[in-house]
C-alpha cells in the first residue's frame, strides 16, 4: 500500500472513531419521552398508593390534639415529613429495581 | 457558517416570526447580510439570557439541529475530497471498513436526532428539569400543608382530618400530573419539523 492509501486509511480510522465518539455522547444525552413519561406517573402512582394509610394513621394522631393547634401543627408537619421520606424511599427502590 | 431564515430560526426555536423580530430589535441575533448566523445567535442567545426567567426559546433543538448541519457539511466536503483521490474500488479493506463505521455512526446520530426533533426524544436536561418541576411542585405543596391545614382541622373529628388531609394529597396529585402533562406536552410541540 502506497504512502498515500496509508494516510488515506488512518484518517478514515480516526474521523471514524471520531463520530462514534459523538454518537455514544449524543445517546448519553438524550431520553426517551415515553421513559420520562413512565417514570413520573409511576411516581405519582406509588405517591397515590401510600397516600390512604399515611391519612388514615396521621388523622388518628392529629385528632387526639385537635384542641391544641401547636401541637396539632408540630404532628401534622411531622406526618408530612415521613410521607415525603416514605415516598422518597419507595422512589430509591423503584429505581434500584429498574436497574 | 451555518445561516438561516428568520422563519427558519422561529421553527428551530419554537416561537413565532414576531418573536425573532423582537430578538432582532434587542439586538440579540447575529445577523449575516440576509441571513443569521446560527452558532453566534444561539451563542448570544444563551449569553444574554435572563438567569430568572425560564427561557421558551428550544435552544437545545436548534443546537441539534445546527450540529446536524455542520456534520452534513463537513461529510459532503470530505466526499468530494475523497472523490478527487482514492476512488473506492482501488481503497484498501481496512479504509472501506473504517468509512462504514463512520457512516454507520453517522446514520444513527441522524436518527437520534431525527427521534429529538420528532418529539420521541428529549434532551437529559429536559427530562431532568421536567421531573424536578413535577417533584419540586409535590414536596412544597405538602411542606405547606400543616400551615394551611392545621386551623381547618382544629376541633374535626379523626373522620374530618381523614377526609381533609386525603382531598390535599389527592389535590396536590392532580396538580403535579397537570405539570408533568404540560411538560410532556412541551417537550412533543418542540418538534422541528424537516430535521435531517
Amino acid at each position: 500500500m502506497s504512502d498515500f492509501q496509508d494516510a488515506k486509511t488512518k484518517r478514515a480510522i480516526f474521523a471514524a472513531m471520531t463520530a462514534e465518539r459523538e454518537l455514544e455522547q449524543l445517546r448519553f444525552s438524550l431520553i426517551y419521552l415515553e421513559d420520562v413519561d413512565e417514570s413520573c406517573t409511576t411516581a405519582l402512582t406509588l405517591l397515590e398508593r401510600i397516600s390512604e394509610r399515611w391519612a388514615r394513621d396521621t388523622a388518628a394522631k392529629v385528632a387526639r390534639s385537635n384542641r391544641d393547634m401547636d401541637a396539632m401543627h408540630a404532628e401534622l408537619s411531622a406526618a408530612a415529613d415521613s410521607l415525603l421520606r416514605q415516598w422518597s424511599g419507595d422512589l430509591s427502590a423503584m429505581a434500584r429495581a429498574a436497574e | 457558517m451555518i445561516t438561516v431564515s428568520q422563519t427558519k430560526l422561529a421553527q428551530l426555536l419554537g416561537v413565532s416570526v414576531g418573536r425573532i423580530s423582537q430578538l432582532k430589535t434587542d439586538r440579540r441575533l447575529v445577523q449575516v447580510g440576509d441571513g443569521i448566523d446560527l452558532a453566534a445567535s444561539l451563542a448570544l442567545l444563551r449569553d444574554t439570557a435572563d438567569p430568572g426567567k425560564a427561557s421558551a426559546l428550544r435552544l437545545d433543538r436548534a443546537s441539534a439541529w445546527l450540529e446536524t448541519a455542520l456534520r452534513s457539511a463537513a461529510a459532503a466536503t470530505e466526499a468530494e475530497d475523497d472523490a478527487d483521490t482514492v476512488a473506492a474500488p482501488t481503497a484498501s479493506p481496512a479504509y472501506r471498513e473504517a468509512r462504514t463505521r463512520k457512516e454507520r455512526a453517522m446514520a444513527d446520530m441522524a436518527e437520534l436526532n431525527y427521534l429529538l426533533a420528532a418529539g420521541e426524544l428529549m434532551t437529559l436536561e429536559d427530562a431532568n428539569y421536567a421531573i424536578a418541576d413535577v417533584g419540586t411542585q409535590v414536596r412544597t405543596a405538602i411542606e405547606i400543608s400543616p400551615d394551611r391545614l392545621t386551623p381547618i382541622f382544629v376541633g374535626g373529628s379523626q373522620e374530618e382530618i381523614e377526609a381533609g388531609l386525603l382531598a390535599m394529597l389527592r389535590t396536590v396529585i392532580h396538580d403535579a400530573r397537570e405539570v408533568h402533562r404540560r411538560h410532556m406536552a412541551l417537550a412533543q410541540q418542540g418538534a422541528v419539523p424537516g430535521l435531517p
